[in-house]
């Protein structure tokens, strides 16, 4: 437990560093002894699964934290063995049936019902209810969120679900309305430097505040990748440039580190580089190139790359957002808003096929086209 | 009905005139059977089974069949040319005329096979009259037609010449084109040669057509030969023959007045021939022909007084056929027509006969019939005849040298290839050539095709017994030689073990147990297949001569094609011909039908007709990349018409037509959605404003959504609208220059690298600490953890000892150890190809979140890395050891394993174990030890040698086995050691 963020997570409600409210109401219903499913919906770094971890410990007691990992094996009526990892202490067992793809309404039937249909032996020690995690459901097929809805209804004096998803868009109405849902928003970027700097003393370090504050902003307010965008500071080596912030608080520990090791670029500087992941700056290179260039042979240089994006499973979505975030940056309003509504509907045809990479080429090539319009509308008029 | 009645005989009598007028009713009434032709009557002076030597005959000369007798002045000589010598002059011949006359050659050797094989049953006769003897048995017997055939061949071979020279008529067979053509360059050079050919020229000029007249009217014979024969029980007198297949055959009888008619003739025209034949005296090759041509004459002489009244019959019937040239052409065609009508298919009808009627490509011809020549050495070399035929094959080896097919025989004296594969489309006479090659090379074809059951025990049974016996009936005894049709549809094992017996390595056991000695494959095997590259035939096509057949030429064809419509009396022209032709893609067999069916509709075909219809256009499923041509390729206009906007309009509605319907017929729209996605970059297409792109993207997307829907669904209605998406591509992408295509391979190897990397993270995934495992999900590993998890690792440490670490560096190492425990992660050590030693990371991270053209930013050291793993590598073993011990000692440990977790934690949040694994407490007995294995430990880090470092905490650990401190052996458990 030694990256940050497994290292300084809160393991009980109470310890929750944001949501605080929320996280009392949650130990309310728990101590009541009782509760229906739950939905929880946030974007990712949010803490939805810090939370339902929190809330199964209060339930049951620390004996929820022995986890282990198990292979589940499934055969689908067309004869295809399944295996799924399946999480589970003696209470729990977390699966995301998202991971065997099409097959995920096997996994809804055979799984959750076999541990929906067992009756916990010894009730008197523990809840006379087991709870299943499901991870993911908005990645889950609509057939397996069918089979669900009637698993819920007839089994829940067995058992209860949680399930976790990033939205509720794509989870079917009867589901939703079987659960009680906690939206759990992504923290503020208060709440974040106020973690970040928490996190920083523990460990004995200090950080300013305008670097938590650029990254929690760079990180979208994704709280984990805001810990690990911290840690990566941490351990990142510098060049130790003439420019290097020397005035910062800390300058003299720095210099006795310096003398020390000449390794360490401990102390948090305030203008320090925040590393962002690999897979963002790659697709802000490629709309760097875009915007140099609109012609056929350029297309074929980026679809490399998105190639490459797709090998590496970076969602559609995403590649998008971040697309997009580039390419209007230097665009007027009105083209800006063009682009966008452009990009809404390839993104939305893209959800509705199944080959990204032609509607991620399709939005490169229309963006293209209109950019080189944009600019010859410019030239002209300045002409 | 043993005798002709009176009434017959009369009939007979009056032969050829009534004939046609019988004929006709015999059409009508062929179906029905007499019964009482059923019982033949036994010919009188009957001492063979053959037809000819039943009849009476009064003269010695007079004794065959008009026919016959044509037959025997021409082959015997012919035949027994290259037998009996020639030695020089032919075989010069043959050098200086190679390749036509070889061809020519081969078909003599091809009737000679027989023949000779005959002469052979029959003592070797070296009679002439023995020799027609046997020969007319044989040959009546068996194949009538064929027999003839090559008589009107030699005397094609004889005028055709001629009219070469004279007339230089573009419609000459192919052969005598060709042949011409050869010639022409030895004539160029001889210049005297051009001044006779030119007062040939004169000289023949007017004899020109009695010529062609002639021709035709031997034809009209010739149709009257079918008429002699019949599969069915005739109506006139005959005598019933087996032929070789052991159908049944009826060969008409005639009267002797009969016979004299047809003899005097036929003996007219050999006359003719003679005359002819005279002017030819400056070639050798004429020269060659003079001799067949004076023993024809010679033939003639024996006629003795008749020779004058048959020479003026002759002139008269020459004027008299320039006259009713045209007439009797037009009723012979008529006749024989209708009397086919009613049982052949045209394709049946007008099947090649002979081998250069063959419509096929001429190469691909020979070189199937070298191929199946090859075979001759093992197949004929019975026979003592055979030497200068294999004088003949030598030096056909030696002309093939050049090409592919190699002639080395192998120790049996077979070719190399003991098999060939012919394929192509269907329709462009594989079959036909086939059959027609291995007739020719004097085989008896057994056929097993795809109506066959084709089993592995039938396939076998029949294989087995077709090359190893021969047929009983058959009375040539002319080895078999097996064509397997349409063998790309047989079982897979029965093509194995076609395999099998082709290599020998097949044993068959006989009933009583004994196993049969090898069996060598002696007789050859042709298959034929369309398409060569089923996974079936795989093994086959690397042991076989693979013959591929080319398109056969549109003017050919449809030179063949006009030819029948002649004779069918269609009225047409070579315009719509060619049409047709190409329409059908040069499918001869199409072609024929959809001129039988314009015959059924009795008006002249016009060229309209033919592009209008929709009969007779195949659904051709084009190859992949011949579609893709199609998209991006915009079709040439051949006609420009002046009024330019309106032929465009046409164009871009016939380019859309035709690209539909290219799409259509392919139907595998995914495969060339892919090919035209991947391909169209590369397009050198003005598009500068990209608007046409973003069309053409716009209906990628829209095809990809169909294409979901479709298939999620299972609704196919939307299927409909998705070839129209290549209609648009095609007007974006198109260019008039053929541009290079590439098989679209991106989407399967990107496929391959995503699975690659989905395992990768799997792998990553399966070995985390479930404490971990519980908060991520796939998508957070990929997206946050993995890309910092990367950067995060990489600890910045001095090359230096160990125990010279500050603390700040030892808790960064402690750090990294833990995190790579957590996230299973570990070096490993590798060998590169170089031979030196590298630790990788396992599993790669790097593999997964790198990006092509983003270094890794820092590098951990090699001495490094070998650090870590070693830390790694200890830290587990405390942990496996915590844990064993938290397991054996349940009830009173446990309250220290809770101490123990507390303690560990405690040096792990000041982190300097490090010391402890150097075992600082441990007690007096280990004292030695420690120093010695600490100096070990020293020279390992700082010399940074990897293969002492793991050993060492082996021993350590689990075992001591070095033989001199056998005193202070004992086990000893870690927690000791602290």
């Amino acid at each position: 437990m030694s990256l940050w963020v497994d290292k300084y997570r809160p393991k009980d409600l109470q310890k929750l560093d944001f949501h605080k409210e929320q996280a009392a109401s949650l130990k309310r219903l728990i101590q009541q002894g009782d509760f229906p499913h739950l939905l929880m919906v946030g974007p990712s770094g949010a803490g939805k699964k810090t939370r339902i971890m929190c809330l199964l410990k209060e339930l049951y007691g620390p004996g929820v934290e022995r986890l282990r990992m198990e292979q589940m094996n499934f055969t689908t009526p067309s004869n295809k063995k399944l295996e799924i990892m399946t999480i589970s202490s003696n209470y729990h067992i977390e699966v995301n049936p998202s991971d065997v793809g099409i097959y995920d309404r096997v996994v809804v039937m055979d799984l959750i019902k076999n541990v929906a249909q067992s009756q916990q032996l010894d009730s008197k020690g523990q809840k006379e209810f087991k709870v299943v995690v499901l991870t993911d459901v908005d990645q889950m097929s609509i057939d397996a969120q069918h089979a669900l809805r009637r698993t819920m209804e007839k089994y829940i004096a067995n058992c209860r679900l949680i399930l976790c998803c990033n939205s509720t868009s794509r989870v079917i109405p009867a589901i939703k309305s079987r659960c009680l849902n906690i939206k759990v928003p992504a923290p503020t970027i208060d709440e974040i430097v106020s973690i970040l700097q928490n996190t920083c003393k523990r460990e004995g370090l200090t950080v300013p505040v305008e670097l938590a504050k650029r990254i929690a902003e760079k990180s979208n307010r994704n709280l984990r990748r805001s810990l690990l965008m911290l840690e990566a500071c941490k351990v990142q080596q510098y060049p130790f440039t003439s420019n290097q912030n020397i005035t910062e608080p800390d300058w003299s520990l720095f210099i006795r580190m310096l003398e020390a090791c000449k390794v360490q670029q401990y102390p948090f500087t305030s203008n320090q580089n925040i590393t962002e992941p690999d897979w963002s700056l790659f697709i802000r290179n490629m709309a760097k190139l875009i915007i140099q260039e609109q012609s056929l042979e350029r297309i074929s240089k980026i679809r490399e790359d998105l190639y490459e994006l797709i090998v590496h499973d970076i969602p559609g979505d995403i590649i998008f957002e971040v697309l997009v975030d580039e390419l209007t940056q230097n665009c007027d309003f009105e083209l800006k808003l063009q682009i966008v509504e452009q990009a809404a509907m390839y993104e939305h045809r893209m959800r509705q096929g199944n080959k990204e990479i032609f509607h991620l080429e399709a939005f490169i090539v229309k963006f293209m086209c209109m950019y080189k319009k944009y600019l010859e509308d410019a030239l002209g008029n300045s002409m | 009905m043993d005798y002709p009645t009176e009434e017959e005989e009369f009939e007979l009598m009056y032969s050829d005139e009534l004939e046609l007028i019988r004929e006709q009713e015999e059409i009508l009434d062929r179906q029905r059977v007499t019964v009482s032709n059923k019982q033949v009557g036994k010919p009188p002076p009957a001492s063979n089974q053959s037809i000819n030597n039943d009849f009476p005959t009064e003269e010695e000369e007079f004794d065959l069949v008009p026919r016959n007798t044509l037959k025997q002045k021409h082959s015997p000589t012919h035949n027994s040319a290259p037998d009996n010598g020639f030695p020089t002059e032919d075989e010069e011949f043959e050098l200086t005329h190679s390749d036509d006359w070889e061809l020519l050659k081969e078909q003599d050797i091809g009737e000679r096979i027989p023949k000779s094989r005959k002469s052979l049953n029959f003592d070797k006769a070296p009679q002439n009259s023995a020799t027609h003897n046997g020969f007319n048995d044989e040959n009546d017997t068996n194949q009538p037609n064929n027999v003839c055939r090559t008589n009107k061949r030699s005397i094609q071979e004889l005028f055709g010449d001629i009219d070469d020279l004279l007339s230089e008529d573009a419609t000459r067979n192919y052969e005598s084109v060709s042949k011409k053509r050869k010639k022409g360059s030895k004539e160029n050079a001889d210049l005297a040669l051009i001044e006779h050919i030119l007062t040939l020229r004169k000289l023949s000029h007017e004899s020109t057509n009695p010529v062609a007249n002639f021709g035709k009217t031997y034809t009209s014979a010739l149709n009257r030969n079918s008429e002699n024969l019949s599969n069915t029980i005739p109506k006139y007198p005959f005598i019933a023959v087996n032929n070789h297949n052991g159908e049944r055959m009826y060969v008409r009888f005639h009267s002797e007045e009969y016979e004299k008619e047809e003899m005097k003739r036929v003996t007219d025209r050999k006359n003719f021939a003679g005359i002819m034949g005279k002017i030819f005296h400056s070639e050798e090759y004429e020269k060659e022909e003079m001799k067949r041509v004076t023993d024809r004459k010679n033939f003639a002489g024996i006629m003795g007084k008749m020779f004058k009244d048959i020479w003026r019959e002759a002139t008269d019937h020459i004027n008299y056929s320039m006259n009713l040239a045209e007439d009797a052409q037009m009723e012979v065609a008529d006749i024989t027509t209708s009397a086919a009508e009613n049982k052949n298919l045209w394709v049946d009808l007008y099947k090649p006969r002979k081998y250069y009627e063959l419509l096929s490509d001429e190469s691909t011809n020979r070189t199937l019939l070298r191929w199946l020549k090859l075979w001759d050495k093992i197949v004929f070399n019975i026979k003592p005849k055979v030497k200068p035929m294999k004088v003949n094959e030598k030096e056909i080896n030696n002309k093939f040298k050049k090409r592919d097919l190699p002639l080395e025989l192998d120790e049996h004296g077979r070719p190399q290839y003991k098999v060939a594969l012919l394929c192509g489309p269907p329709g462009l006479g594989k079959t036909t050539l086939a059959h027609m090659v291995a007739r020719h090379a004097g085989y008896n074809v057994v056929e097993i095709n795809a109506s066959d059951d084709r089993n592995l025990e039938s396939f076998k049974t029949a294989l087995e017994n077709a090359t190893s016996m021969r047929s009983v009936l058959d009375q040539e005894k002319r080895p078999n030689c097996l064509v397997f049709d349409e063998i790309d549809g047989a079982p897979s094992a029965s093509i194995d073990f076609l395999i099998k017996f082709i290599n020998g390595n097949h044993v068959t056991k006989s009933k009583k147990g004994k196993t049969r000695t090898q069996y060598i494959l002696k007789r050859p095997i042709i298959c034929i297949c369309n398409d060569v590259y089923v996974p079936a035939l795989r093994a086959l096509r690397q042991i076989a001569f693979v013959v591929r057949f080319p398109p056969t030429s549109a003017p050919r064809l449809a030179e063949r094609l006009s030819e029948i419509a002649k004779k069918e009396q269609i009225k047409t022209d070579m315009g719509a011909m060619l049409a047709l032709a190409e329409k059908s893609h040069n499918d001869i067999r199409a072609c024929l039908s959809f001129l039988h069916f314009f015959k059924s509709q009795s008006k002249p075909v016009t060229l309209t007709d033919v592009i209008k219809t929709n009969i007779g256009e195949k659904d051709v499923q084009k190859g992949l990349f011949a579609v893709w041509d199609d998209i991006f390729q915009i079709p040439r206009i051949i006609k420009k018409d002046s009024d330019d906007k309106r032929n465009f309009d046409s164009s871009l509605k016939t380019r859309m037509a035709k690209v539909l319907h290219t799409i259509n017929a392919f139907g595998d729209y995914e495969r060339v959605t892919q090919g035209v996605f991947e391909n169209y970059p590369k397009m050198k297409v003005k598009d500068s404003t990209l608007v046409g792109t973003c069309e053409a993207l716009d209906w990628f997307c829209l095809n990809d959504q169909l294409n979901k829907h479709v298939l999620t669904k299972q609704d196919y209605s939307l299927a409909t609208y998705l070839p129209y998406g290549f209609v648009v591509w095609h007007f974006v992408f198109a260019t008039v220059n053929w541009q290079r295509i590439n098989y679209p391979s991106t989407s399967y190897e990107i496929r391959t690298r995503k699975i690659k990397q989905q395992s990768l993270r799997t792998e990553l995934i399966r070995g985390m600490r479930p404490s971990i495992r519980a908060y991520l999900n796939p998508i957070c590993l990929k997206m946050d953890i993995v890309p910092y998890l990367n950067q995060i690792i990489v600890p910045n440490l001095r090359p230096v000892n160990l125990h010279l670490y500050t603390p700040q560096e030892k808790e960064q190492l402690h750090q990294v150890v833990n995190t790579m425990i957590d996230y299973n992660l570990n070096y490993v050590q590798e060998r590169t190809a170089e031979g030196s030693y590298v630790y990788n990371l396992d599993p790669d991270l790097e593999e997964i979140s790198n990006f092509p053209g983003f270094k890794s930013k820092r590098n951990v050291t090699y001495a490094n890395r070998q650090l870590i793993a070693r830390e790694i590598e200890l830290e587990k073993m405390r942990i496996v050891e915590q844990q064993r011990n938290g397991n054996t000692n349940t009830d009173k440990k446990e309250k220290v394993d809770k101490e123990k977790p507390a303690s560990t934690q405690q040096p792990q949040n000041v982190p300097n174990h490090m010391k402890k694994l150097q075992a600082k407490k441990v007690r007096s007995e280990v004292i030695i030890k420690r120093d010695f294995f600490g100096n070990e430990i020293r020279i390992d880090a700082s010399n940074s040698d990897k293969s002492n470092g793991p050993r060492i905490y082996n021993d350590i650990f689990y075992q001591f086995k070095e033989g001199f401190t056998n005193a202070v052996r004992k086990k000893i458990k870690i927690k000791q050691l602290k």
